[in-house]
């Protein structure tokens, strides 16, 4: 997998993809969708999601992260994703952040092929 | 910040106690008559901004949905506008002319959200959740849900659909006050939907914030955003005019689901027998994060009066080392019940950590939670975040991700053109412009980068069939807008359920054991073991009881001054609660409350037993009243009686009051009004 962007990556046939997202001064309160399905985590701490490629060269998986901080959460708790494919380069890259006073709690990520 | 000035404390003897007695009775009794029926001055406040064609009617759901078919009505009414304003040339004489009723019907709709929002919160509208209110122990309100008319023709049974618009009153996020619900526009897309602006908007505010963090590729604010704006727009560009689906377009707000209720159990300061000290019963829960240094935020620093308290958890421990992570949390969980504090005189004003010192040391303490995690971060409000709440916020993602598969393919078409769009078109211009702004890029100017493009090389080649959309996509994308809006609906619903699990947590008893070790400069060194308790009560967590039980023993009784191991047992209770909105506070977004405290103690002190001049029985209690009578700007008064204290057995009767000014209030407040004046 290569990052061209923080949310935007190329990716090849049937690589699986590892997303962590690791919750800061708050609790696991994120979630992650992949062209139109909540994908279950596959570990709670931190939140671990995997998924294997299966679109055709030219087209590209969509997914998007959903967070959520309680008032309680300080105002520099943050959400932090990172992506890890298991194809071509095997780096663990850093996607985006998501911070408690940001204006929107939601982004996009998306894998080309 | 917060500065206080009081302008007189006066200790009064017996003689005097009836007088000052009375006049405290009638204040309060003014103050009540004032302030109690807080629901006739807001209706007054109501009936003064917007126009009241109910006249003197009770019935507050029947004006609330009044106020929802005149919302909706100026919305469609703006819509109509707008449209107009799209087919008609900059240079024609009525564009002016239909710019500027768009800008009264802004004022007119914001008014009407206003009016909305206020009869939601009068305490005999019920339809929405109870809230956690506001007060000076700092329990917070949770935004009631605001009304809005439903637009779509699939809900129309509903007799005020729900939304929710953010956090508009009470507690301390006044910044957020104005929810920037109409985004600014945009010269290139006049017409372009409110959601649209709003992401737009989003976009830019994080990228410049980003930015300034110097953060590699601030640009990840549009880049992740890119494909909702996309969406959003190719729905602009395609779906019918007049069409209930273009209607629901128009009416979405890129609306979030944020709780808003805070907890206030810590107790930072020091144990009510340390100097200088105010508070008279001590809270249980301990502070769960830790730093390295008071400075960095990991020990916490309190001043009160004449003593200076460091406190602290041995979570923070952990945390400081491995990062204040939710991983870090779970496997440590057993340490977020135990907090520790040390109290120092304060000698040194000017260096405060510099007071804790080995001589200073006024007392130590240590905390232990003995009752279960009711925080955000336990694992119970987690499972429920999981289970309850996750698969509802997770509606948008799925519609926008979903559609985003099915129809942007390489067979499509579309997905070239999204490419082509989101890598040449919007992110290679913005990431030139973002090199030469460097740390201070410009808002506008991003929004222009990345609004324009959208509109000309998109939205108008849509429209212009340059690109080709099939009718199936047409109809998923209407679908996808539906779904979409029905999700925002939603929104008040899914707010209600997590209020209620957080006001279910809070409103548990917390029970700690505290062991204090007191220093004494003058007389024996002593320790106190406590058990201490807390409890919300109340519909809305808006009252709360803490209880103390404790017995003191002396570390080295001294015989001669007929000390024995038992120093003395204690025991006190406080209620807490709020009364109702200040009725002296002009500014509407001002929700401070009227607090009142009753506090009493019980102390059987063994060696002042049969000692002439003192009493073995020592009790006391006190009254507190809170009124801000400006905002910013608080009158609190209090009374004291005590029958004695440790060394004399004179009673004394003491009136306290003054002014406090809380400069951090004053200047949200201000903030908002800026805010306010410069929205479209």
């Amino acid at each position: 997998m290569d990052q061209i962007r923080r949310a935007i990556y190329t990716v090849a046939a049937s690589e699986k993809v590892i997303i962590e997202i690791e919750a800061t001064k708050v609790g696991n309160f994120a979630s992650f969708v992949l062209d139109g399905e909540s994908q279950k985590p596959v570990k709670n701490n931190p939140l671990t999601y995997e998924f294997t490629i299966s679109v055709g060269a030219g087209d590209t998986h969509f997914g998007m992260f959903q967070c959520f901080f309680p008032a309680d959460a300080p105002d520099d708790a943050n959400f932090q994703v990172f992506l890890q494919g298991s194809k071509g380069k095997t780096t663990k890259y850093t996607g985006s952040d998501i911070k408690k006073t940001d204006p929107i709690w939601r982004r996009g990520v998306e894998f080309r092929r | 910040m917060t500065a206080q000035s009081g302008l007189a404390i006066v200790s009064l003897r017996r003689a005097q106690m009836k007088v000052a007695g009375r006049v405290f009775l009638l204040l309060s009794a003014l103050v009540m008559l004032a302030a109690w029926p807080a629901s006739a001055q807001q209706m007054a406040t109501i009936k003064r901004n917007g126009s009241d064609s109910l006249g003197g009617k009770e019935n507050f759901r029947a004006l609330l949905k009044e106020r929802a078919v005149q919302f909706e009505a100026a919305q469609k009414r703006r819509l109509a506008l707008l449209r107009y304003l799209s087919s008609i040339s900059p240079s024609s004489a009525d564009f002016n002319v239909t710019l500027q009723s768009i800008k009264e019907l802004d004022t007119t709709i914001s008014t009407l959200k206003q009016d909305m929002e206020r009869i939601s919160l009068l305490p005999s509208y019920s339809s929405g959740q109870p809230e956690a209110v506001s007060g000076r122990h700092g329990k917070d309100r949770a935004p009631r849900p605001t009304a809005r008319p439903n637009s779509s023709s699939a809900n129309s049974k509903k007799d005020v659909a729900v939304k929710y618009s953010g956090p508009l009153k009470g507690r301390a996020d006044l910044s957020s006050a104005s929810s920037a619900i109409i985004a600014p526009a945009l010269a290139c897309y006049p017409d372009a939907p409110p959601v649209v602006l709003t992401l737009l908007n989003d976009a830019a505010t994080i990228i410049v914030d980003r930015a300034r963090a110097g953060q590699s590729d601030p640009s990840d604010g549009a880049t992740s955003l890119l494909n909702e704006l996309i969406v959003y727009s190719l729905a602009d560009a395609v779906l019918p005019a007049d069409s209930t689906d273009r209607i629901s377009l128009f009416n979405l707000k890129r609306i979030e689901v944020r709780a808003e209720t805070k907890r206030t159990d810590k107790q930072v300061g020091a144990s009510p027998t340390a100097g200088g000290n105010t508070s008279e019963v001590e809270k249980p829960n301990v502070p769960a994060t830790l730093g390295a240094a008071v400075e960095n935020g990991s020990v916490k620093q309190s001043v009160s009066g004449t003593s200076v308290t460091f406190s602290s958890s041995l979570y923070a421990v952990a945390a400081a080392s491995k990062g204040d992570t939710a991983t870090t949390y779970k496997n440590n969980e057993p340490l977020t019940r135990i907090g520790v504090s040390a109290t120092f005189a304060l000698e040194n004003k000017d260096d405060v950590p510099a007071n804790a010192t080995r001589k200073q040391l006024e007392e130590w303490v240590v905390r232990a939670r003995v009752s279960g995690d009711n925080s955000t971060r336990s694992e119970e409000f987690e499972e429920f975040w999981q289970e309850k709440i996750r698969p509802r916020i997770d509606r948008i993602p799925r519609a926008l991700t979903g559609f985003l598969r099915s129809d942007f393919t390489k067979v499509s078409g579309l997905e070239d053109e999204r490419r082509d769009l989101v890598d040449n078109r919007i992110l290679t211009p913005l990431d030139a412009y973002l090199t030469t702004a460097g740390t201070n890029p410009d808002t506008r100017r991003i929004t222009e980068l990345i609004g324009c493009p959208l509109k000309t090389e998109w939205v108008d080649r849509v429209k212009s069939s340059d690109v080709a959309v099939s009718d199936e996509t047409r109809n998923k994308v209407a679908r996808a807008v539906q779904e979409i809006a029905a999700s925002e609906l939603e929104a008040g619903d899914t707010l209600k359920l997590i209020n209620a699990k957080i006001d279910e947590l809070n409103s548990r008893m917390i029970t700690s054991l505290a062991y204090t070790n007191k220093r004494v400069a003058m007389g024996s060194d002593y320790s106190i073991v406590k058990l201490l308790l807390e409890k919300k009560m109340g519909k809305s967590s808006d009252w709360q009881m803490d209880a103390n039980a404790g017995v003191s023993i002396y570390h080295k009784p001294d015989r001669t001054m007929n000390q024995q191991s038992i120093r003395d047992i204690i025991v006190a209770l406080s209620l807490e609660g709020n009364a109702a909105r200040s009725p002296f506070l002009t500014k509407d977004l001002d929700e401070s409350q009227i607090t009142y405290s009753f506090k009493g103690s019980y102390q059987r002190m063994l060696e002042n037993r049969h000692v002439a001049g003192r009493k073995a029985d020592i009790a006391s209690a006190q009254f507190k009243l809170e009124i801000p009578i400006f905002t910013g700007v608080t009158l609190p008064f209090s009374l004291t009686y005590s029958n004695s204290t440790e060394t004399s057995r004179e009673d004394r009767f003491r009136a306290n009051f003054g002014i406090t000014f809380d400069a951090d209030k004053l200047l949200r407040l201000r903030n908002t009004d800026s805010k306010d004046a410069l929205a479209p």
